[in-house]
């Protein structure tokens, strides 16, 4: 789903995503990013350490660090409240 | 435990915003539809009035012009109300039925659900308004039944019936035309709400990413 997100989002849904190791290509078609976009996000979730690069054969595979934690909980927990601190939509 | 039934909570309160959400762009389908039916039939039947009568031309040539603005209005409506309805159904696709989802489902939910309406704001606006159009058009359709009813009226009960019963529809389609403006605007301003608070959320998070 090719819809608007925010930057945080993009990378939540990275870190949730790579997990288990994931090659490039896997993670642009899974957040939907083209690989200019995806390529800066995951260059700049390894400098901040949440994404660790290991090489499986030729192919680079990145893969969620501890040190993401943090972030992942946090973002979950600040969309959690939003959700449930906000106006209920009824017909 | 707590933090289990609060998500369960949030886990419901999606569910049960999806539905109404479901519900409400399944009635502006149908509204469109119908609307797009009704003003195809006023502007076949004023064609023919047309070719049969001059008496009461203005009248005819206007429920003409209100007939193709309608139909110009519910055809968009149509297309914006179908395009809404086939991106909000590839999220409850997922779903799949699913209950007790964990927390990272129900935020990948929520995220899904925020970027929905980031992209289809516009068009949910400009849906809002294009139904309070077709609403105005739709009493004003009424309006003018009554008064080509009341001038050709010749005491026939039977040549009545029809001419009521199209004044009705017209009011019926005139009010959904204004209900359903007012459903999308609630819906907007809850996810109003949300976008400004999910603001906040970003700084929250740019900070804890320059601290780590």
């Amino acid at each position: 789903m090719n819809n608007r997100r925010t930057q945080y989002e993009i990378y939540w849904e990275i870190l949730t995503y790579c997990k288990t190791p994931r090659s490039i290509t896997q993670i642009i078609q899974r957040c939907n990013l083209n690989s200019k976009i995806g390529q800066d996000h995951i260059d700049f979730l390894a400098s901040k350490g949440y994404l660790a690069k290991t090489m499986d054969g030729t192919r680079s595979l990145y893969t969620t660090t501890p040190a993401a934690k943090g972030y992942v909980e946090i973002f979950m927990k600040l969309y959690l409240e939003l959700f449930k601190n906000s106006p209920e939509f009824r017909l | 435990m707590e933090m289990d039934l609060e998500l369960t909570n949030t886990e419901t309160k999606i569910k049960k915003e999806m539905k109404h959400f479901m519900a409400l762009t399944i009635m502006s389908l149908a509204f469109g539809a119908m609307a797009m039916a009704f003003a195809i039939a006023t502007i076949t039947t004023n064609v023919l009035a047309l070719t049969k009568t001059i008496s009461n031309m203005y009248f005819i040539l206007f429920s003409l012009v209100i007939g193709f603005v309608v139909a110009y209005f519910a055809l968009r409506y149509v297309i914006s109300s179908a395009e809404v309805m086939s991106k909000f159904d590839e999220i409850q696709e997922d779903e799949n039925g699913e209950k007790n989802l964990p927390s990272e489902r129900v935020t990948e939910r929520i995220v899904k659900l925020m970027g929905l309406y980031r992209e289809e704001k516009s068009q949910i606006k400009r849906m809002i308004l294009v139904s309070k159009i077709a609403g105005v058009c739709f009493f004003a359709n009424a309006l003018i039944q009554t008064i080509i009813v009341f001038i050709t009226f010749n005491s026939g009960m039977i040549e009545l019936i029809p001419s009521v019963g199209g004044i009705l529809v017209s009011l019926i389609m005139g009010l959904v035309g204004f209900y359903l403006p007012s459903s999308f605007h609630k819906y907007a301003i809850c996810w109003d709400d949300r976008l400004v608070k999910s603001e906040d959320a970003e700084k929250k998070m740019a900070s804890f990413m320059e601290e780590s």
